[in-house]
């Protein structure tokens, strides 16, 4: 789950197979940004709002913790 | 190409158009010796609100900036830093310069400041949009 480059680490990529094999794209579209941007976020080079991270946790029907986890190294 | 590197091209093309007009039209003046006073005063309104009723058109039409997500508002607003830093050196040593390399008796023609104006507007939405671009650029080759 580690990416580099971030303070967070996260699963999104994971979450998206696991959610009918969404595309990047069509999580883009259900939180409201640009597909750059959730590639950006999964590539651990962008870290995003807090209220983006909500969007993308309800997205995947889970908690913002099971999607993201602060990388204290 | 998404909305933040058209909006660069656009805003990068718009000021290179004006600033060539511009050039021209400043060119045009030396060389007729056109003379100051109220012709130029009233010349320099009557452009400056033409100028300005085109851009309030283009840029009220655009609205794309308006639609940025919160990664592009921020690649914007660190473009935005750079063009002004850039913008900060470029007139530093443009108004400075000349002071060390002429001396300080020398004379300057008038229609320098115009051209130093036009040089700053384009250096800065040059470094705003390349640094953009650049950045997009960079983030497409490491995408999947």
């Amino acid at each position: 789950m580690k990416v580099p480059n971030s303070e967070l680490n996260n699963c999104i990529r994971r979450l998206r197979f696991d959610n009918g094999r969404m595309t990047q794209q069509d999580l883009a579209d259900r939180v409201g940004v640009t597909r750059q941007t959730i590639i950006a976020i999964e590539q651990g080079k962008y870290s995003p709002s807090l209220p983006l991270a909500f969007r993308i946790a309800k997205t995947f029907g889970t908690t913002i913790e099971q999607v993201f986890e602060l990388n204290e190294c | 190409m998404n909305r933040l590197q058209k909006s660069a091209w656009l805003n990068l093309a718009f000021v290179t158009a004006m600033v060539i007009f511009c050039g021209i039209i400043f060119s045009v003046m030396v060389l007729l010796r056109v003379p100051g006073g109220i012709i130029g005063l009233v010349s320099f309104i009557i452009s400056s609100a033409v100028f300005g009723l085109i851009s309030f058109m283009i840029y009220r039409k655009k609205g794309i900036e308006a639609k940025f997500d919160e990664r592009e508002l921020k690649i914007n607003a660190r473009a935005k830093l750079w063009a002004l830093g850039i913008l900060f050196f470029f007139l530093a040593y443009i108004c400075v310069g000349p002071f060390f390399f002429l001396g300080a008796k020398a004379h300057i023609p008038v229609y320098v400041l115009p051209l130093i104006f036009l040089g700053s507007l384009f250096i800065s939405q040059l470094v705003h949009s390349a640094v953009i671009l650049i950045r997009c650029m960079l983030e497409d080759e490491s995408a999947e």
